[in-house]
């Protein structure tokens, strides 16, 4: 479903991602894990055809990743941006019109999950708000692949949890392959099939949870702690 | 959301979790369980985890899933009664062994256990 | 909704702000030229002040279609999107050209309203005129070279953010637009002085007598008065591939 070739991404003399070849499967969660700076962005933002490889290829769906990738990616950016006087149903019906797949039925049930009132501007919503608008519209869609970069970042608790139950409740577990880039796991442990460590651009390892816990006893925070260099 | 151990896979703690309920009677035999998005929700847990606690559960006999309605628990109450022996069983071991560990011969650990069961008045 | 229909509603949601910061200087510039009017007691203040920002509207669509890329090149939500990139551009052209064509129009009538009533027995009857006659025909002139330079603004911007993706000239960019700019613009001179170019420019062009008009002491530039059909037929194809161009750069080498 996704497959990196050899790819490397530069910015100056830093490398964002050496290297990296893998793939992953569909109908998988993946959690992509490492510390801040470590390539985590860079390489979502490459599965979703926002950012070019320096060299190497990076294929989805059978594609090589470009801008028309959006029609197969649903992306939830990192950022805390939003078009300032939208309101949150002026972003849904925007949504629904750029994205074919987009399930108008399925947005409006998650707004009244995530209890969003649909009149309010989205610079008056809270953070946590914005972040729970920023996943609705990302969940509404019916694609192969999705993509979270830091979806739990700044949030609190209870934002959290919301969104983990958002995510188990709409995720076609079957048919999607899932990447969650995040630096605090603590929410998506129980998420996750897969994990993928990474470290100053480059993929460490990448293992499953229940096998680390059955052949190694570990939890993904105690081999974060083994496989990380200090 | 639910606290799990580090050291056992999830999927078997759900698994061990279930069996306790369905030894106590807070799910009954014949009782439909949860579809597995609804307990992955309820849980806070990947879906495709809980799909391989049905299987592990489905495989020990205790539950069966009928195709188009959902899994439901073993109406053979022989297996249930199985199921709690083995729970005692397993219990008792662990029990055992933590006691040898620490050097009780035999008699010490049933005249202790006698002794315990009575003061308390269990 | 389309998906057009929901791009161009978006990207006049994102500039309004810049359209109202538009009307609020044409405001101040009537009550300006208001008070200057009577400052000075010269009564062609206002026409020639109204007369000057319908000329500045040439740079209104640009400058409305930088503010507009400015905010989208904050985050991915604008080219997240599974849509064509002529498609994004043609939205936020139409949607600054709605914005740009109220402007102009409330200008231009200001200038004309400004002109009315008054005696027109003085020098600057020749002014006075070429804005009743001419005010139109200038006004699609300003708005087609409004569109040339915004095409450039969607080439220049699409640059800008295409070169962040090669290393070694991500911290000097701005040095590399200038450049560029550079180059073409000499390429382009060195076009035009070619013999060939010279030819074309002189079958091309037709003398129509749009106006002939007096300002003051000296004739207005009866230059005004030639079409340059070549000339014309050049700029719309530099306009063509220079939007295609930047559409190019859009898909496949933007990165915001």
């Amino acid at each position: 479903m996704i497959a990196f070739e050899h790819v490397t991404k530069r910015y100056g003399r830093d490398f964002a991602l050496e290297d990296s070849t893998f793939s992953l499967e569909r109908g998988k969660i993946y959690g992509l894990l490492g510390p801040n700076g470590s390539g985590k962005s860079t390489t979502l933002k490459m599965m979703a055809g926002l950012v070019f490889p320096t060299s190497g290829n990076v294929i989805i769906n059978g594609k090589k990743a470009d801008r028309k990738t959006a029609a197969d990616v649903a992306y939830l950016s990192e950022l805390d941006f939003f078009y300032p006087s939208f309101t949150v149903n002026d972003m849904l019906k925007y949504s629904a019109s750029q994205f074919a797949d987009f399930d108008r039925t399925r947005a409006e049930e998650l707004l009244d999950f995530m209890k969003l009132d649909r009149k309010k501007k989205l610079k008056q919503l809270s953070k946590g708000n914005r972040g729970r608008l920023k996943l609705v519209i990302s969940l509404a869609r019916n694609t192969p692949v999705l993509l979270l970069d830091e979806p739990f970042s700044g949030l609190d608790p209870m934002v959290r949890a919301s969104i983990v139950k958002g995510l188990l409740s709409y995720i076609d577990f079957e048919k999607q392959t899932v990447v969650i880039a995040t630096h605090e796991i603590d929410e998506i442990e129980m998420l996750l099939d897969d994990v993928i460590a990474i470290q100053d651009g480059r993929i460490l390892a990448i293992e499953n949870v229940e096998e680390l816990r059955e052949t190694k006893g570990l939890s993904i925070l105690e081999w974060m702690k083994q496989i990380f260099e200090p | 959301m639910e606290e799990f151990q580090a050291s056992k896979p999830i999927y078997m703690q759900i698994v061990d979790k279930i069996c306790q309920q369905i030894v106590r009677g807070d799910i009954k035999s014949g009782e439909k369980l949860p579809s597995v998005r609804e307990m992955a929700i309820q849980s806070g847990v990947n879906p495709n985890t809980i799909q391989r606690t049905y299987s592990e559960l489905e495989r020990m006999e205790i539950v069966e899933t009928r195709r188009g309605q959902g899994t439901f628990v073993t109406e053979a109450n022989d297996r249930i009664v199985e199921l709690k022996v083995k729970l005692q069983r397993d219990l008792i071991k662990g029990f055992v062994n933590n006691m040898i560990d620490l050097g009780f011969s035999k008699e010490e650990m049933l005249s202790g256990l006698k002794k315990y069961v009575e003061e308390e008045e269990i | 909704m389309s998906s057009f229909k929901g791009l161009y509603l978006k990207d006049l949601k994102i500039s309004a702000a810049t359209f109202f910061i538009g009307l609020v200087l044409l405001n101040v510039l009537t009550i300006l030229s208001l008070g200057l009017k009577e400052y000075f007691d010269e009564p062609l203040i206002p026409a020639i002040l109204f007369f000057i920002a319908v000329v500045a509207h040439v740079f209104y669509l640009p400058g409305m279609l930088f503010s507009s890329l400015q905010i989208e090149g904050q985050s991915q939500l604008w080219l997240h999107n599974p849509n064509r990139g002529a498609k994004l551009f043609l939205s936020k052209i139409t949607a600054g050209m709605t914005f740009y064509m109220i402007s102009i129009l409330v200008t231009m009538l200001l200038s004309r309203l400004s002109l009315s009533g008054l005696s027109v027995s003085n020098d600057y009857q020749g002014f006075s005129e070429m804005v009743r006659e001419n005010l139109l025909i200038m006004g699609a002139g300003i708005t087609l070279t409004s569109i040339y330079l915004s095409v450039w603004v969607l080439f220049y911007w699409s640059l800008y953010h295409s070169l962040k993706r090669i290393p070694i000239v991500n911290q000097i960019r701005w040095l590399v637009i200038l450049f560029v700019w550079i180059v073409l613009s000499t390429i382009g001179s060195m076009i035009q002085n070619t013999s060939m170019m010279r030819v074309i420019n002189e079958k091309g062009t037709f003398s129509v007598s749009i106006f002939d008009a007096t300002v003051g002491q000296g004739s207005f530039s009866t230059e005004m008065a030639h079409i340059n059909f070549a000339t014309i037929g050049q700029y719309i194809l530099i306009t063509i591939i220079v939007f295609l161009v930047s559409v190019w750069l859009l898909e496949r080498k933007v990165e915001v």
